[in-house]
């Protein structure tokens, strides 16, 4: 009941964010229209000390009582300005996502620079869930925080509002700003770990045979973006050489193909879990691998961007699942 | 720099633990000294276990054990005051709890219930002590609580101890003109909303009796009994009699204070013009105000007594400032109740035979009784007596021992004896406990009177003339009359006060008291009152609850706004002041205004400038220019002398 009712708020209160705030973009500056701030639980027991005090300095017409009372009772008010500056004028940038795969928490680094002459303390992010990473922020500094999302299907997450807040000085207030950045990623299917190996002569057997012949080493040949590290030539790198590859001879080089249509028996998800967990292991034995799915057909390649670029049609089978 | 990450800490670390037991020591100290000694102990032992618990792991104290001291300690504090409430049982009761509290201290919001002893326990503090080096050290207190409290609420590794004892105080600073409104403008309500237990620490004064040796005991105390301003000069010293308690009743050895009642008017003759003075008397928890003698006038909330005793309607527990008036020569009304002068000839029975006989020669050699009174005096005078602090103890007949065997007495002894012969030679008498004197601080233009300057001194009763003041250790002792205790020769008893016997030193000390007089009179002394008449500065007059709070808020706004902005403006993104990077920016605001789109916050100086020559050919060659200078000065390994003077001129070149 209780549960239910905070909800239905909590979803009130984002609605009204969203609509008051709008969509951000890559990069936000906090700004004061947008900082939000109640005092915080401690705060209201120390404004009941407070008024204690106060009764009492009352009673005893104590003048440095009053004075204590008063000082302390200014905290309260100051720390209301204090919380509420602490976020003002900060910048957030997205920075780097990993897809994670389902299952895991998807991380996002949020860049946030603090480009006044003045240190921000205490500054916590999260996505609306824990964990809360915090990070002091010297002047004129920048800093990165995580924010974790947990990522439990495969498919497009799309992070709707990240949180910064902070309660210094004091913990008396809690103040916070709410920001509707682009923050999305493609979560993987999650790998069958106990998948069986993928059939020999799957799909058309080409190449099948030669499988997993031997590499016989072929030459260098210069590094491109995207081609996997474990085939850099380290060693004449070490040596002063420019970044290189080592290609082995096209004619052993074996391909193989993953398809979907041969994995009897299994439902779709089990099915892209069990690609998902090839794709990795082709990936690590440095093979070179094609992915056949209704509807899209990779060719066979190799390295980072083709690894992806399987992955991510994994995830995005059928829309999302 | 990029700084780290880190999760939130709810655990109490051994940093944070220590600083707290810091505060604690702090705050408790002057507690301590008031205390029972085990309270002390029990506090001490319990922050030794904790530490070591933290240091060594050791772990926590069992639920049932700390539950079993719980009771323990408050059953202690109960036998202790017979009582669980009230100020010092109530302190006692707040530290045992806050030691047991420690035992099970493992979380970060744990300690913050000890934060909030701590500040309890300042108020504590000031419940005993106002004065202003108690202000000072508990500022200090203060400050380190409220920079552990920074620390604690740190949700991750805590601030650095330097940096959060500075930013502390600058919290704390920029705290005080809004507590200082409040201070001002709050409205205070007079009296005690649920009553004020009365503490049970002694407080040196005068009592409503008198003995053998109980004012040279008095005479011993450097404490403060009140101080005097005078809307003229000071009068002549040997006028100033502060007149106190009257005492009526003789036992034989002790005098005391009969039963007074208020009159409503009382009769004089004045023969001199008024003086007119302010008193700020210390609590002394009785109920005399002292005024010069004679006073003229009853203050609000206090009454006059048939024997010109001004007092209060309720013991004095606070300091007390009343405004008087005085006639210095006067003579009192003419006795119209035969009680009255019956009372003042009340004599024991028996007892004191030698100053019987005294007495009875004095009546037959003189009619007058004014007569018998010089012949007393002179009698004083001329025989072998000495005035000393330390006379020797008396027996029974004390009158007797002290007049005709040891000679040697304080001013007790004079006026009791003497008051003692005049009532056994028919004259009637009482004697009038009060201060002589005082001392004039010409740093604040005041009278000082303390303990020191108790007096006791006679009166008798003549016909047609009243109630005649007679001293009788002026007789002994001129001095004292004339210029004050401190300038008896060779007063047997007194102990060394370097404070005023170097000059220098003096010097300090009156200075000392009169910053002392100041906090007491507009800071400590500050109430409703002071609120109107601070308001009627400002040309508002008799202001009330409403009033004040109005103005009180409109204040407040105003100082909370300067400060708001004040704070807004610290944190305004700062501007490089590298003047490479300045020429730059303003490098990219005329470009700009060509129409260059703005440069992307990853775009580099040659990627910018290869953006620019794309969009904007005719520009290129300055921009080239700049760029080159620009990236040699900021990046390059020998910067050219002209670079600076190089990007000017394209800067200026684009206008």
């Amino acid at each position: 009941m209780l549960t239910a009712l905070r909800q239905r708020w909590n979803a009130r209160t984002q609605a009204w964010m969203l609509a008051r705030q709008g969509r951000d973009g890559e990069r936000v500056e906090i700004q004061r229209g947008r900082i939000y701030i109640v005092p915080s639980p401690f705060g209201l027991t120390y404004a009941v000390l407070v008024f204690g005090m106060l009764m009492g300095a009352l009673n005893y017409s104590n003048s440095m009582t009053f004075m204590l009372t008063f000082i302390l009772g200014a905290l309260f008010l100051l720390a209301m300005h204090h919380a509420h500056r602490n976020l003002l004028g900060l910048s957030v940038e997205r920075g780097r996502i990993d897809s994670p795969f389902a299952g895991q928490q998807a991380e996002f680094s949020l860049r946030i620079v603090n480009p006044s002459a003045q240190a921000r303390w205490a500054i916590g992010a999260d996505s609306g869930e824990p964990p809360t990473w915090f990070a002091d922020i010297p002047a004129a500094d920048a800093t990165t925080l995580p924010i974790l999302v947990s990522a439990p299907r495969r498919g497009l997450l799309q992070v709707p509002r990240v949180r910064f807040y902070t309660r210094f000085p004091f913990g008396l207030f809690h103040a916070w700003v709410v920001l509707h950045m682009d923050l999305r990623v493609v979560v993987y299917p999650a790998p069958a770990k106990d998948a069986a190996s993928p059939p020999i002569g799957a799909g058309d057997g080409r190449g099948a045979l030669e499988a997993r012949g031997e590499d016989d080493f072929a030459g260098l040949k210069n590094y491109r973006g995207g081609e996997s590290p474990r085939h850099i030539a380290w060693k004449a790198y070490a040596r002063g050489q420019a970044l290189m590859v080592k290609e082995f001879s096209g004619a052993l080089q074996a391909s193989q193909w993953f398809d979907f249509d041969t994995l009897d028996g299994l439902d779709t998800e089990q099915r892209l879990s069990v690609m998902c967990q090839w794709v990795l292991d082709a990936e690590r034995d440095g093979l070179r691998y094609g992915l056949r799915i209704p509807g899209v057909e990779i060719a066979p390649g190799q390295g980072d961007a083709h690894r992806s670029n399987c992955l991510t049609a994994l995830a995005m089978f059928g829309g999302s699942p | 720099m990029n700084t780290v990450a880190h999760l939130g800490e709810t655990r109490l670390s051994f940093d944070r633990l220590a600083w707290l037991l810091v505060c604690m020591v702090l705050v408790l100290l002057p507690h301590m000294m008031r205390m029972p000694a085990w309270i002390s102990l029990l506090f001490v032992a319990m922050a030794l276990w904790r530490l070591g618990a933290a240091r060594m792991r050791w772990g926590m104290a069992p639920a049932w054990a700390r539950a079993i001291l719980a009771i323990i300690g408050m059953a202690a504090v109960g036998i202790q005051f017979r009582a669980w409430g009230g100020q010092e049982a109530g302190v006692a009761m707040l530290v045992v709890m806050m030691s047991l509290k420690l035992t099970e201290a493992v979380r970060k919001r744990d300690g913050l219930v000890l934060i909030f002893v701590g500040y309890v326990l300042v108020v504590g503090n000031f419940l005993y002590s106002q004065t202003l080096p108690t202000g000072a050290y508990m500022v200090l207190v203060t400050w380190c609580i409220t920079a552990t409290l920074l620390h604690l609420t740190h949700p991750t590794t805590g601030i650095p101890t330097r940096v959060r004892f500075r930013q502390a105080a600058v919290l704390l600073l920029q705290a005080l003109p809004i507590a200082a409104i409040l201070f001002l403008l709050f409205p205070r309500v007079p009296g005690p909303l649920w009553g004020v237990p009365a503490g049970q620490q002694s407080v040196s004064g005068l009592s409503d009796r008198m003995e053998p040796g109980s004012i040279a005991q008095l005479s011993l105390s450097e404490e403060v009994a009140f101080r005097v301003s005078f809307d003229g000069p000071a009068p002549n010293f040997r006028n100033l009699y502060w007149r106190g308690p009257v005492l009526r009743n003789f036992d034989g050895r002790v005098w005391q204070q009969g039963d007074e009642a208020a009159v409503e008017t009382f009769s004089y003759t004045a023969l001199d013009a008024a003086t007119h003075y302010e008193v700020v008397l210390e609590p002394h928890r009785q109920r005399w105000l002292f005024a010069l003698d004679l006073p003229s006038m009853v203050p609000d909330d206090a009454i006059i007594t048939r024997t010109y005793q001004l007092m209060s309607t309720s013991p004095i527990r606070e300091r007390r400032q009343y405004p008087m008036a005085s006639h210095l020569v006067y003579r009192t009304g003419v006795e119209t109740s035969e009680w009255e002068i019956r009372r003042a000839l009340q004599l024991p029975a028996g007892g004191n035979p030698q100053a019987r006989a005294l007495a009875a020669t004095l009546r037959q050699a003189h009619d007058d009784p004014r007569d018998a009174v010089v012949a007393m005096l002179q009698k004083l005078r001329t025989d072998p007596y000495y005035y000393t602090l330390s006379p020797p103890l008396l027996g029974q007949n004390s009158v007797d021992e002290f007049l005709f065997e040891t000679r040697r007495g304080f001013c007790e002894h004079y006026a009791g004896s003497f008051a003692f012969v005049m009532r056994a030679a028919g004259i009637p008498a009482r004697v009038v406990l009060g201060y002589h004197g005082g001392e004039l601080n010409p740093v604040g233009n005041y009278l000082i009177v303390r303990q020191s300057d108790a007096h006791a001194w006679v009166e008798v009763y003549i016909n047609n003339e009243g109630w005649v003041r007679v001293d009788p250790t002026g007789a002994v002792a001129p001095d004292r009359i004339e210029s004050g205790m401190n300038s008896v020769e060779g007063l047997e008893g007194r102990p060394l006060r370097p404070l005023r016997d170097f000059r220098f030193l003096n010097q300090m000390r009156l200075r000392w008291d009169d910053v002392n007089n100041r906090w007491n009179l507009f800071v400590l002394g500050y109430d409703r009152q002071s609120q109107q008449a601070l308001l009627e500065k400002f040309g508002i007059e008799d202001a009330d609850y409403t009033t004040l709070v109005v103005v009180m808020m409109v204040l407040l706004m105003i100082v909370m706004t300067t400060l708001t902005l004040w704070l807004f403006w610290q944190v305004r993104p700062q501007h490089s002041r590298d003047p490479a990077v300045r020429l730059y920016r303003k490098l990219q605001q005329r470009l700009e205004k060509r129409g260059v789109g703005p440069r992307r916050p990853d775009e580099g100086p040659q990627d910018y400038a290869a953006r620019v020559a794309n969009s904007h050919p005719e520009l290129e060659a300055t921009v080239r220019r700049f760029i080159e200078a620009y990236v040699r000065m900021r990046y390059g390994a020998v910067p050219e002398q002209d670079d600076l003077t190089t990007m000017a001129d394209a800067v200026r070149a684009l206008r």
